[in-house]
């Protein structure tokens, strides 16, 4: 590691604040523009109503921007908070940051929930949230220490540029002695040439004597920070115990951590074994089910799918403790050591790469015709270092090579082969799109922007480009099939942000287990299941100790999808911590009253309405007559017993033009459905009485309302 | 013999993971189990064989990533 050198431009003391009941109520403003810093006052109106995490980022966002805001105006600030529970040692998935801004890819806020150190330590450091917004003129790092109770600016030149390397040097620099006190927030070179530009959260890795990383991947994050010209950002803090939060029931609190994480180590081996496999378990259960993307969500099934599973990646991972928080007892962040790529800057050397999850192996993977783990491995690994979404790159290439294959785009325009299953023009084209290069410039700029070049630019079909790109309210689709599950295709599209599985997962319990067939009962699970979800981006958790491991008796509760045991154990975390009684009822409308505010702040920006929650068909149903033909028996069987269509004598082109009549149709009913049970109007916005309900009646947010003829 | 979640269970020489399940209460909820180690899913099920000795895990409810 080569000696870096920093110019301090700024440094200030600060009196930390006392952290008390899993709050400090400060929250943290450095303007880029001015190097300002100020110290706010947090009230207890403001955290009864927003709570912590995403809430609090949300709020402070909303007072920064106006409806004119863009992504690259200065005022668009980055927020990160950890939330009240975030921090707590040994709780399962309990040190989250949730980190929101303005996305390149909507035009609405955005938000990614990401594990490393950086939340914890930013709290205990003595702020619940900090707020970042202006433009630097120089490339600069900022620092919060928690040990000095300074923080300081400086400006930085001759930084590594990937964000493996940054971490590493940041990470040796600010701390030599003692690493593990030290956690970075970088993005990457790729961050600034694409709208999805990722941040990479850092932590001191004990056991291998290395900086490891978790991704705030969704909608653009990074490329927001790199166009603040922020090169990372720092947090030192020391010893951190079951003290550290200052809970309010410390007793409490031992005995629901002991209790989450004794039951998470005594089962996690029996079920999903993710100390193990991480989420790669899912590759193969998914390719079973159909639900698995094969080029570009075409298909759900690939015979080679196993082949980017668990049964490869058990082999592969490097063996020790992977947790991306102190003592996590489910330990998913797994890795890979002494990889060695094939191509780009790393081509021949030894690496090691953090990952990969599911959803990489599946976008980067078979929705790409590449059923190899040492090319998925590859491509995790530059789309972290280059500080890329793996999510929207993996979904955006398969929308490129669908188009390819289609003659939609020649090589006259991609300068290369992009057919499905290309690895080493799969890779090139990464390698392009971070150093905003060659085509890859133009994939970068996301499926909703390539849509309007292709279509404008390059004579392509506009009809076929939006049925086949994979994206809503402009970010692309996380990696799952959905044309079986009419409730799925509501929880990517009827999600706040837009399509990322985290709000909803509802497709076994709607397709496979056909457990709610009406309309009314796919609503309630949209309502519940994405409050519910919501919850833990308040309080600076992870969803997975949730409900990838339950207890052993949960197939005989009243409803096991909600592992309802676990639910009291979380009100009962929050009680311990916070000293405020919760109950599951309580925490449902926590989120409510948070998820309603975001939907109003999607209103505030330009969207937030039933336009905006609209689908491709590809994730409703067959584009094209392959993917009819291929599951032609399933598709005739609904036209004939579920619509009572008589089908004889009808070609597939009929056929197909029935079937997306009645599926458009379904969906619609569906949002009818869905509004009504969040109390909505219509048009997918939030009633007077609704906003009242829940005590977010604000005089700004009953404006943008009547603005939207809601009164 | 077979085990299904540490408990034993008497094998039949025609078993498949779809019969076995079958037999058990409240697995209407089973989507995917490990057999012998090895996933299995839902649409194999009635044509995956158990054999004598297998260690079965009913795994949860699939939830997603």
């Amino acid at each position: 590691m080569g000696h870096i050198s920093l110019t301090q431009v700024l440094s200030t003391s600060y009196e930390p604040a006392e952290v008390r009941k899993g709050y400090t109520d400060k929250s943290l403003h450095i303007n880029l523009t001015d190097s300002q810093i100020h110290i706010n006052p947090i009230d207890e109106a403001i955290k009864t109503k927003f709570i912590g995490g995403k809430g609090y980022d949300l709020w402070l966002m909303w007072n920064a921007v106006t409806s004119d805001t863009c992504w690259n105006d200065p005022e668009n600030p980055i927020c990160i908070s950890s939330g009240p529970l975030g921090g707590t040692p040994g709780y399962p998935g309990g040190g989250k940051s949730i980190v929101t801004s303005i996305s390149p890819s909507t035009g609405a806020p955005i938000d990614s929930n990401v594990g490393g150190y950086f939340g914890p330590y930013k709290k205990f450091s003595g702020f619940d949230a900090i707020q970042i917004d202006g433009k630097a003129k120089e490339e600069t790092v900022v620092l919060i220490d928690g040990i000095e109770n300074t923080i300081k600016l400086f400006h930085a030149s001759d930084l590594p540029e990937d964000a493996y390397e940054m971490s590493a040097a940041l990470t040796q620099h600010f701390d030599p002695e003692k690493p593990v006190n030290v956690s970075v927030v970088t993005a990457g070179p790729g961050a600034a040439n694409t709208n999805f530009g990722c941040l990479n959260f850092s932590w001191w890795d004990s056991g291998r004597k290395r900086v490891r990383y978790k991704q705030a991947g969704r909608g653009g994050i990074g490329t927001v920070f790199a166009d603040k010209n922020i090169k990372a950002l720092v947090a030192r803090y020391g010893t951190i115990s079951m003290k550290a939060n200052a809970p309010a029931d410390p007793e409490g609190l031992k005995k629901v951590t002991k209790a989450h994480a004794k039951g998470i180590t005594a089962l996690d081996h029996k079920q999903n074994r993710m100390s193990l496999v991480g989420t790669t378990h899912i590759v193969p259960i998914m390719n079973d089910h159909d639900c698995l993307p094969v080029n570009n969500f075409k298909f759900g099934h690939h015979p080679e799918g196993k082949l980017i599973g668990e049964e490869a990646f058990e082999l592969i991972f490097d063996k020790g403790f992977d947790g991306c928080w102190r003592g996590c007892a489910v330990a998913c962040a797994h890795g890979v050591k002494d990889f060695t790529p094939f191509t780009g800057p790393y081509k021949g050397k030894k690496v090691f790469v953090d990952g990969p999850e599911y959803e990489t192996c599946a976008g980067c993977g078979s929705n790409l015709g590449i059923l190899d783990a040492h090319t998925v491995l590859e491509i995790n690994f530059y789309c972290d270092a280059y500080g890329l979404d793996t999510i929207s790159v993996g979904t955006s290439i398969g929308f490129v090579m669908e188009c390819f294959e289609a003659g939609q785009i020649t090589l006259k325009q991609t300068g290369m082969d992009l057919s499905f299953g290309n690895r080493p023009n799969a890779l090139a084209l990464i390698h392009q799109m971070a150093a905003g290069e060659g085509f890859g410039a133009i994939v970068g700029k996301g499926i909703r922007q390539m849509k309007a070049i292709f279509a404008q630019d390059f004579g392509a079909d506009p009809a076929f480009l939006e049925d086949i790109g994979m994206e809503s309210k402009g970010l692309e689709f996380s990696e799952y099939i959905t044309k079986e599950s009419l409730a799925q295709q509501g929880g990517y599209g009827l999600a706040l942000k837009g399509p990322q599985h985290d709000e909803a997962w509802l497709i076994f319990l709607d397709m496979v287990h056909n457990f709610m067939p009406s309309f009314e009962d796919k609503a309630e699970a949209l309502h519940w299941f994405p409050m519910f979800r919501t919850w833990f981006g308040l309080c600076g958790l992870c969803k997975l100790p949730w409900n990838d491991i339950v207890p052993e008796d949960n197939k005989t509760t009243p409803e096991p999808a909600k592992v309802m045991k676990h639910v009291g154990w979380y009100a009962d975390f929050y009680t311990a911590v916070t000293g405020r009684e919760a109950t599951p009822d309580s925490l449902i409308t926590m989120s409510e009253a948070v998820y309603n505010f975001q939907r109003i702040f999607n209103l505030k920006m330009g969207y937030g309405t039933r336009e905006h929650d609209t689908v491709p068909y590809r994730a409703v149903g067959p584009v094209t007559q392959e993917e009819y033909v291929s599951r032609a028996q399933r598709y005739d069987d609904q036209l004939t017993d579920k619509y009572g269509k008589d089908i004889s004598g009808m070609d597939t082109a009929a056929k197909m033009a029935v079937l997306r009549e009645k599926r458009e149709e379904q969906y619609e009913l569906l949002k009818d459905a869905v509004y009504k049970r969040r109390g909505w109007n219509a048009n997918g916005i939030p009633t007077i009485e609704t906003v009242k309900r829940l005590g977010i009646d604000f005089p700004e947010v009953m404006d943008v309302l009547k603005a939207n003829g809601v009164s | 013999m077979i085990h299904v979640d540490d408990s034993p269970l008497e094998w039949q020489a025609d078993m498949t993971v779809a019969s076995l399940l079958a037999q058990l209460e409240d697995t209407g909820f089973v989507s995917v189990v490990r057999l012998n180690g090895r996933l299995v899913s839902s649409p194999q099920f009635d044509k995956t064989p158990v054999p004598d000795n297998a260690v079965i895990r009913l795994l949860p409810l699939v939830a997603g990533g």
